[in-house]
């Protein structure tokens, strides 16, 4: 399974892993980004909820605030090179199926 | 009894308490968790002079379900464990009891009986616990219990319940009393040629392939241990083969059926009693622990007396021995069940014998022992009645 | 070379996400926060054991790719502590929730503070029974709603820190979960650490505690957890009349100089044996 969207920045060396399958749309991520390049959008492919998704991955700082504070291990944030490092993706179900 | 033998066996005098400690420690016990009660504490206080010179763990614990908690967790790591208790302590370790059962996990729980309910007698006699160790803790589930008489016989049926526990994944109940626990007898310290040390099957499989309850390979799983590369997941709720939570109704009924079977279907291999002059008994006395040394001696004074009495001793009294008191039943004229209590085992004889026939108890819960007197008595009444 | 990212997924059945947790659940950040602290030590996930008992916060070994014991409501570290004695080398770890450890637990809590014996102790505190409907625990702040409690708190509420502190814990930190980074750095303090170390998060249950409390929603009570803590260094510039009514977080308390339980044991093992032979 695994609906993995990647964000690549174009100008820095950074990028945005978001699991849709594990996004509940809790919305902290969103809160928690100060240059506000976070936001919810509609999942009706999903559920009847939202999923996050990056609007400007070049603007993203790389503080990674949105990749710790969010409870559903749905983010990372990345260097380009690291991408490769760590394990993506597994989940089995969907949030909504959960 | 002592062999023969050119080198002379070593007699020792031990409390039943003390019996059960040494036997644990021959049985491969390398952890124990206690907590203090009269009358077990002595197989603690043993236990934590033996364990460090044999390179096991000895723990008190902050209380009863501690310990049993604790020798959970060393038994999950491979470690054979065992905690002893009585009365109440007894009524506190039957959450983890229970999650023993539920999980599959060996150990021993060894509780010296004294009167009850509630703190009782603490210094006393009983065995009112019988019933508690087959239904005390929550849900169903299968016990392995035995309930021996002698110090020779206590010392061989604490390796049995290592024995069973291991063979079986399940905590397996040894059930003496404040009689046996305190009352010392000389004995020869069993030879190791005399028992046989059963340990877990372990899993073989590679890790990947490892399921904690997997059935394939019968009803009781091959067991890994933690920190062995499985890296596997326990837990008290039913389970799936992969030990990880289920509530699939038919999976669960299965498992709840499997847990039962795994030692009922052996239930004839687990039996084991005494039988004294049962071969032409007319009155059979059904008796364990310490009230059949009684009831033997009042088989002894009845023949005298030219009653036609017998002993059925019960080593092993869950699973209890249907077959052998059903066909008991169907030969004798009565059954005479003394016990320390109000009547608890004697509920199995009559639900066993399935025909008319007197069912007597002769039954004491003041903390004192039942004389052989007393049960002659009833033999007596039996006998004239009959 | 910077260090690589930590790769949560490995030390996890991933295979079991998403996780049962709410949206927005606490304990999914503290998990997060466990999981860098284990990367960071280094640790080989065949040698962990990860123990809890029951609650919400209980599920968590369940998704945790090592040695994983589900156990019974507050006994935990009951089941822990026969882990460690009988595999003294290896790394076992406690997950719990504030009823778990402190209600139901309290007596298995203080003592394995007293012992000393080195596991670690993770308490999520999100001041509320979850899993069974929203009772109120004994970390329930007095006057607040709770299934429970309909008319307000009446309990006084535990202090975790000055508890583990009081029976003997050697190394107690409290962190809250709008700091995943602190977390995280607490944790790893307390791995690292050889003697029993207790680490109390503070985190949101939006769900049974924030609903009943006007804070339905997960950003809502993790800004009330934010406004109610200050760090203990942070504090030390404060007043008394600044710090009424706030939660100190930090690491509230070390001690290196107690012995730890398995070395005790080992030694007496030694003596013991060394003895016998003479």
């Amino acid at each position: 399974m695994s609906d993995i969207v990647r964000y690549e920045a174009k100008e820095k060396d950074i990028v945005i892993i978001i699991d849709r399958d594990l996004c509940k749309g809790c919305d902290i991520c969103v809160k928690v980004c100060k240059p506000e390049i976070l936001r919810l959008v509609d999942a009706p492919d999903k559920w009847e909820g939202a999923i996050v998704e990056i609007t400007n991955p070049d603007e993203c700082t790389f503080c990674r605030l949105c990749e710790l504070q969010c409870p559903d291990f749905a983010i990372r944030v990345l260097r380009k090179e690291d991408e490769d490092k760590i394990t993506i993706g597994g989940a089995q179900k969907t949030a909504a199926e959960q | 009894m002592p062999s023969e033998q050119s080198e002379k066996p070593k007699i020792v005098f031990w409390q039943g308490n003390e019996v059960v400690a040494q036997a644990a420690v021959a049985a491969g016990c390398r952890f124990f968790g206690g907590y203090p009660i009269t009358p077990s504490s002595e197989v603690a206080s043993v236990m934590s002079e033996m364990m460090p010179q044999v390179g096991g763990t000895f723990m008190q614990m902050e209380d009863e379900i501690a310990a049993m908690g604790a020798i959970i967790g060393a038994s999950l790591a491979g470690v054979k464990s065992c905690t002893a208790t009585s009365g109440p302590g007894f009524s506190l370790k039957m959450e983890h009891i229970g999650y023993a059962c539920m999980a599959e996990v060996p150990c021993v729980v060894v509780n010296v009986m004294r009167g009850g309910p509630s703190t009782g007698l603490p210094t006393a006699l009983g065995q009112s616990d019988v019933m508690q160790a087959r239904w005390g803790t929550h849900g169903d589930h299968a016990t392995i219990a035995l309930a021996p008489a002698y110090h020779r016989e206590i010392y061989l049926s604490t390796i049995k319940c290592f024995n069973y526990a291991e063979k079986y994944r399940l905590p397996v109940m040894l059930l003496i009393d404040e009689v046996l626990g305190h009352m010392s007898e000389g004995m020869t310290i069993p030879d190791p040629s005399e028992y046989e040390i059963v340990d877990r099957v372990k899993a073989t499989v590679p890790p990947e392939e490892y399921l904690p309850y997997d059935t394939a390979y019968g009803d009781v799983p091959p067991m890994a241990s933690y920190f062995e590369g499985y890296r596997f997941h326990v837990t008290g709720l039913n389970h799936g083969a992969n030990g990880f939570p289920t509530t699939n109704p038919e999976y669960c009924n299965s498992e709840e059926i499997r847990m039962v079977r795994k030692v009922m279907k052996d239930a004839d291999k687990l039996a084991e009693f005494e039988e004294y002059h049962l071969n032409d008994a007319e009155i059979v006395i059904f008796a364990y622990g310490s009230t059949a040394r009684s009831a033997k001696m009042a088989v002894d004074k009845a023949r005298k007396e030219g009653i036609r009495a017998g002993l059925f001793r019960a080593l092993t009294i869950w699973p209890f021995p249907e077959k052998q008191v059903y066909e008991l039943s169907q030969r004798a004229k009565a059954f005479v069940v003394p016990e320390v209590n109000l009547g608890q085992m004697i509920l199995e004889v009559e639900r066993v014998a399935k025909r008319e026939m007197p069912i007597v108890g002769v039954n004491k819960a003041g903390g004192v022992p039942i004389s052989p007197f007393e049960i002659l008595d009833k033999i007596k009444e039996v006998n004239k009645n009959g | 070379m910077a260090k690589a990212p930590v790769d949560y997924l490995y030390y996890m059945r991933a295979e079991k996400l998403p996780h049962m947790w709410c949206p927005g659940c606490g304990v999914g950040v503290l998990v997060k926060a466990i999981i860098a602290a284990i990367d960071d030590m280094g640790w080989d996930k065949n040698d962990i054991a990860f123990v809890s008992g029951i609650g919400c916060t209980s599920r968590a070994p369940g998704y945790m790719d090592m040695n994983t014991l589900h156990t019974t409501h507050g006994r935990a570290l009951t089941f822990a502590t026969g882990i460690k004695m009988a595999q003294p080398t290896k790394h076992v770890i406690v997950i719990s929730g504030d009823g778990d450890a402190t209600a139901i637990g309290g007596n298995h809590f203080i003592h394995a503070c007293r012992r000393n014996i080195d596991i670690t102790l993770i308490v999520n505190n999100n001041n509320i029974y979850g899993m069974t409907g929203g009772q109120f625990s004994p970390t329930t702040p007095y006057g607040a709603r709770a299934a429970t409690t309909p008319y307000g708190n009446i309990d006084p509420a535990f202090d975790l820190v000055e508890l583990a502190k009081g029976a003997g814990a050697t190394y107690v930190a409290r962190g809250s979960v709008d700091n995943g980074r602190m977390l995280q750095k607490f944790v790893r303090g307390g791995l690292n650490h050889h003697g029993f170390s207790v680490i109390e998060a503070l985190t949101n249950c939006h769900t049974q505690f924030g609903r009943r409390n006007k804070m339905a929603d997960p950003i809502k009570m993790i800004e009330w957890i934010s406004s109610r803590v200050v760090s203990n260094t942070k504090a030390k510039k404060m007043t008394p009349e600044e710090l009424k009514g706030k939660i100190l977080t930090g690491v509230m308390h070390t001690d290196t100089e107690r012995p730890e339980y398995c070395d005790e044991y080992a030694h007496l093992v030694e003596w013991v044996q060394s003895k016998k032979a003479k």
